[in-house]
């Protein structure tokens, strides 16, 4: 099975092969021989792999099979609103249950001195709010979830 | 060195502790020179800084606490107590926090401490930026030609005009760019001061207006100032500052590609000589907008600047070592005469921070860092690995210096430690500062402060497809399971060796 792996939203489908004296990885339709002399530098943190080649450096997201034909079946990942940047929140203007149209305003948050609103992506109930008033956050942090369709018209 | 420098021996200090109230890169460079003079250097730190190279290498570190990072770092009553508490006798503030905040260098002075800066006084004058603009005109020195509505009302277009074009006029109550119009000609000054003066009366409630010169295309020039407690001023050359995002530096330099010899001259002369009327003790800095053979004051920064390593490598003087020594009431070491530059010096600033999202600040943990290596090559680094990358201070991780022979030197000895410099773990501006320094115009010395802007291509460009797919393969290989199903598939004859996890 080939695994997957995500950056900034695009997926690639990756399996490797043992050769004589290399690997061969398979990147979707392409292949490269890596050998073990490469001058890239590799972190690994948890599913989050962080590569450095030639002066440029990639964060690249290893997405378990499992985790992800699951949660691919049920949508849900895209019913998470994560945040784009860092930052603060400044309005919490939802609460859970409430039911919301596309482009509501969900909450606004600051980052870099600017306010922006995080609006919902489409119409749906709010699931859960993950984040209160005065909360710092991380690069895509969960910061509200709406609930799945199915519960929606349920 | 270039300059002659008398030497205090330790027991020739008035103190033997520094306390160092600062944080990051800066704190670590402060304290190399501190124990460099067989001084004993204390640092501060908030708890979430406590795994900091500063915090570590000092051998003694006291914790500061507040509501947030940034507050212990700000309050100035417990950074006295601790450095009372570890018998320091000054105190050096670094950049940003307290470092320009006169009622904490008074508060220093009144608790028996000395503070490393220059007076009280000298810090407000210098802070408030209408006072510090009338101080420097009173004195001869030239700011930009500006005419205001509210000095006489009735003679307000005849002034304007007298300003010389482009010019531009602001409303009084104005900010964020509204109601500013861009003036080339003299014929439509009238009708554009109707025009400004009812926007103004639109978005401020006030139609009251100036104008000043309009430079287009500035640049960003600054020359570093040393005074001592005797009244000798130097000036330590000048440095570039126009490429800028967000008002804030991205890349210095030392000489100006810009100036001739003649104007690098004046420049200088002025900025010593501002510095000389102010009575200034200490390193400062006094920034210059420069165009079209024009350079008007800026401001005064009475503080060691981010930037001051570009100015050491080219004068060999070690800026720090001088603040030091003006604190403990010594006199300059060197005349005007005695300072020569030598060759030129880059500084990029490593930061954490997306260019291609708007520069927007990122976070993570430095999982590993590796610093080039090469000829001129200095690095000035706040961050260890392990530490983790938050938003709860300034995104600036390091400085990446060059020295070279000339500009060119310089610049490939840039590209060369950028391309080499490695921090995986949180996104970082390193590959956009290797397109900065590479790009034709920066390599011409074709720069403003408007650089990025007019060059956007510099900050969007993403990485090829191609490239981003290669080094996903080798990424994958340290996936457990990829690696995994590859060693359990059908195996080759030769079986392989040297292979790590």
């Amino acid at each position: 099975m080939r695994a997957i792996f995500s950056i900034d939203g695009t997926e690639y489908r990756v399996f490797a092969q043992r050769e004589a004296d290399a690997y061969r990885v398979h990147v979707d339709d392409c292949s490269y021989r890596i050998t073990n002399d490469h001058d890239a530098i590799v972190a690994v943190d948890g599913d989050t792999i962080h590569v450095w080649l030639d002066g440029e450096a990639q964060t690249f997201r290893y997405h378990e099979p499992v985790a992800y034909y699951g949660s691919h079946a049920d949508g849900s990942t895209d019913d998470t609103i994560l945040a784009p940047m860092p930052g603060t929140v400044v309005t919490v203007m939802v609460k859970a249950g409430e039911a919301v149209a596309r482009g509501d305003t969900l909450l606004v948050i600051e980052s870099m001195k600017l306010e922006t609103s995080v609006k919902a992506p489409r119409d749906g109930r709010i699931d859960t709010v993950h984040v209160a008033m005065g909360q710092s956050f991380d690069r895509s942090a969960p910061l509200a979830t709406l609930a799945t369709l199915a519960t929606v018209e349920a | 060195m270039t300059a002659p420098q008398r030497h205090i021996s330790a027991a020739g200090w008035p103190f033997d502790t520094v306390l160092i109230a600062n944080r990051g890169e800066i704190a670590l460079r402060i304290l190399k020179t501190v124990e460099a003079l067989d001084l004993k250097a204390v640092v501060i730190h908030h708890a979430v800084d406590s795994d900091a190279p500063a915090v570590r290498a000092a051998s003694k570190a006291i914790e500061i606490k507040g509501a947030t990072p940034v507050a212990a770092y700000l309050d100035g009553p417990q950074i006295i107590a601790a450095a009372r508490a570890a018998g320091a006798g000054v105190i050096h503030p670094g950049y940003g926090f307290l470092s320009e905040n006169a009622a904490f260098a008074r508060a220093v002075a009144d608790a028996g401490l000395t503070f490393i800066g220059p007076t009280p006084e000298v810090i407000e004058l210098m802070g408030d930026k209408v006072r510090a603009r009338a101080f420097v005109q009173k004195h001869g020195f030239p700011v930009a030609p500006s005419a205001i509505e509210d000095d006489d009302p009735m003679t307000f277009t005849e002034r304007a005009r007298a300003v010389g074009f482009p010019l531009l006029i602001k409303p009084s109550a104005g900010g964020g760019g509204k109601g500013m119009h861009i003036v080339r000609d003299a014929s439509v000054l009238a009708e554009e001061i109707v025009r400004a003066r009812s926007e103004g009366q639109r978005y401020f409630g006030d139609g009251r207006l100036y104008v000043e010169r309009y430079i287009e295309n500035p640049r960003h020039i600054e020359v570093q100032v040393l005074g001592d407690a005797h009244g000798n001023v130097v000036h330590l050359f000048e440095r570039e500052c126009s490429v800028q995002r967000r008002f804030q530096k991205i890349i210095e330099e030392t000489p100006s590609p810009a100036m001739s010899a003649s104007e690098r001259a004046r420049i200088c002369e002025t900025a010593a000589g501002i510095a000389r009327a102010a009575g200034y003790r200490n390193a400062g800095t006094v920034e210059f907008i420069y165009g079209a053979g024009e350079f008007y004051f800026l401001e005064m920064n009475t503080r060691l600047q981010v930037e001051h390593p570009v100015t050491e490598m080219v004068t060999g003087i070690d800026l720090v070592r001088e603040q030091l020594r003006v604190a403990a009431n010594e006199p300059l070491g060197f005349t005007q005469a005695d300072i020569a530059t030598q060759g030129h010096a880059i500084e990029c600033r490593i930061y954490a921070e997306s260019p291609a999202r708007g520069f927007a600040p990122t976070t993570g943990r430095a999982l590993k860092i590796h610093d080039g290596r090469g000829p001129g090559l200095r690095l000035d680094i706040g961050v260890t690995e392990g530490q983790a990358i938050t938003t709860a201070f300034d995104p600036m991780l390091a400085k990446l210096i060059v020295h070279g022979k000339d500009r060119e030197e310089a610049r490939q000895r840039a590209l060369s430690a950028l391309q080499q410099f490695v921090l995986l773990g949180c996104e970082t501006n390193v590959s956009f500062l290797h397109r900065l320094v590479a790009h034709p115009a920066f390599r011409e010395g074709d720069i403003h402060t408007g650089f990025l802007d007019a060059h956007p291509e510099i900050a969007s460009e993403p990485v090829s497809a191609a490239t981003l797919r290669r080094m996903l393969a080798i990424g994958a290989l340290s996936v457990r399971p990829v690696r995994d199903a590859a060693d359990d598939g059908p195996q080759p004859h030769n079986a392989m060796g040297g292979w790590r996890n």
